[in-house]
């Protein structure tokens, strides 16, 4: 009896060795996990733009109060914390800076200037871990009739981390000839700001990752009046295309970006035939 | 990682055949044996059974090239066949209580990695072990058709590893071993065997043999 307790119990563990190959589970395929991390790229480096382009409006907004009491308001609004310095030439050019600007990101010093002839400059410089300039950001912009703007020349080096808290290492220069921007006002607790055009960006290394971005629907950055963070103006509508090209291997993958509106303010990322909320 | 199967049973084995011990008898079976095994468990490769994170690419630190190369394949998995032996052992003739020999065994872990948009794959290595490992054995309990033993063996391992791009892997080679604490065999000539121990061979092991 005792030989066949132990028999079946052999036989039982042989039965454990022989199915006993180890696998390890997949970490999981997520198709569009590279796209995602490109229009993160994207998002990342070039919030800003949106981002002054937003101080230079508002900051026109303010120039056109009349009274003391209105301005402060309006400073306590949307610049709080902030410091406006401006001057006006006798050509009649303004120029303008904006300091100490509260946000997500660690640029401080915002300078503006514009002529008579309607033409905006802006530039955006931090050195948040350096004596020197690690991050700029440049455009010109033409001011035209019915809230729309043509900018121009518009570039970006980036050195460093330029949003607090974020540890990914987001080096791009970017740069653009021309992009449009609508604003519109749809209801009083919200302003716009509507992008439009291509933007090329090539990270800061040999080879680089190559991103094109284009815009097939607008891409909208929202001012929401009614929210507690109206110093933040996030992405939050618009269809984009990412052309991604590895500057190594020359390979080239194309990512469909769509910003429903919705306030989740989730991306669709669509890569192939894949298409993943993100 | 998941185990398919675990070996608990070794256990109501080692439980059911303890009370055995110390009614030892001399057998008249055969000096030398010739044996198959397999184990799993082994310290060569070892069980990774904590869960993976999905979400790595959230916290991925790199530069934009590398993260972006990095997110266009997933790692699919790895596969690990039991460790398989072949081995020798002579009896010593005076008591015949102990017998010396020699263990040669393989095993080896193959990893997959894979596009993420085509779901091909684009990448494998394979981690191999080729161990030598001459080896002590003391029977406390024997039997005509029944023994139970303690082992022990110290040798060396061959380990190459080899991915799908390369021409050749590479190679190198330690000192490994073996502790066997619980060993049982069933069987005169013929004779079926189980193992619990540590090292290279695995933690838990069935070896099927022919003495001669």
């Amino acid at each position: 009896m005792k030989k066949k307790i132990y028999l079946s119990a052999w036989l039982a563990m042989m039965v454990c060795c022989l199915t006993s190959c180890l696998t390890e589970s997949s970490s999981g395929r997520d198709a569009t996990a590279p796209g995602y991390q490109a229009y993160e790229y994207v998002r990342q480096a070039n919030e800003s733009l949106t981002d002054m382009l937003f101080m230079a409006y508002l900051s026109h907004q303010y120039f056109g109060l009349s009274t003391d009491v209105e301005r402060a308001k309006f400073m306590m609004e949307y610049f709080p914390k902030c410091e406006i310095r401006d001057t006006l030439k006798i050509d009649g050019t303004r120029n303008w800076e904006v300091l100490y600007r509260q946000s997500d990101y660690y640029f401080e010093d915002y300078l503006f200037s514009e002529t008579p002839q309607k033409q905006l400059q802006a530039r955006m410089f931090s050195a948040h871990n350096s004596d020197e300039i690690q991050n700029a950001y440049r455009f010109q912009a033409q001011i035209g009739t019915d809230n729309r703007w043509t900018l121009s020349d518009y570039t970006v080096t980036v050195r460093e981390n330029t949003k607090r808290g974020d540890f990914d290492l987001n080096q791009f220069d970017c740069s653009a000839k021309q992009l449009n921007v609508t604003w519109t006002e749809p209801k009083n607790d919200s302003l716009y700001c509507e992008l439009t055009g291509t933007i090329q960006m090539a990270s800061h290394e040999t080879p680089s990752l190559l991103i094109e971005m284009k815009t097939k629907e607008p891409l909208r950055a929202q001012l929401n009046r009614r929210s507690s963070m109206s110093t933040i103006f996030p992405w939050i509508k618009g269809k984009l295309e990412l052309t991604v090209t590895d500057g190594g291997t020359k390979e080239t993958d194309h990512v469909g970006v769509i910003l429903s509106g919705n306030p989740d303010q989730r991306a669709l990322i669509q890569m192939n035939d894949f298409s993943q909320p993100w | 990682m998941n185990v398919k199967k675990q070996p608990f049973l070794l256990f109501f084995v080692l439980l059911a055949a303890w009370p055995m011990a110390g009614r030892a008898q001399n057998d008249d079976i055969p000096l030398r044996e010739v044996s198959v095994g397999m184990g799993i468990g082994t310290s060569n490769l070892k069980w990774n059974l904590s869960s993976e994170d999905t979400y790595d690419y959230w916290f991925y630190r790199e530069k934009p090239l590398a993260a972006y190369r990095h997110l266009k394949i997933y790692d699919d998995g790895s596969v690990q066949p039991p460790c398989y032996t072949v081995a020798f052992r002579q009896d010593f003739k005076v008591g015949r209580w102990m017998s010396y020999g020699l263990t040669a065994s393989y095993e080896y872990t193959k990893n997959t990695w894979k596009s993420r948009l085509t779901d091909k794959t684009v990448a494998t290595s394979r981690d191999s072990y080729f161990t030598l490992m001459p080896a002590l054995r003391y029977y406390y309990l024997r039997h005509r058709g029944f023994r139970m033993y303690t082992e022990a063996g110290v040798g060396v391992s061959l380990r190459y590893t080899r991915s799908m791009e390369e021409r050749s892997g590479h190679h190198k080679i330690r000192f490994t071993g073996q502790f066997t604490g619980f060993g049982i065999q069933m069987g005169k000539r013929v004779f079926f065997g189980s193992e619990l121990g540590y090292g290279c061979l695995g933690v838990a092991r069935m070896i099927a043999g022919y003495r001669f």
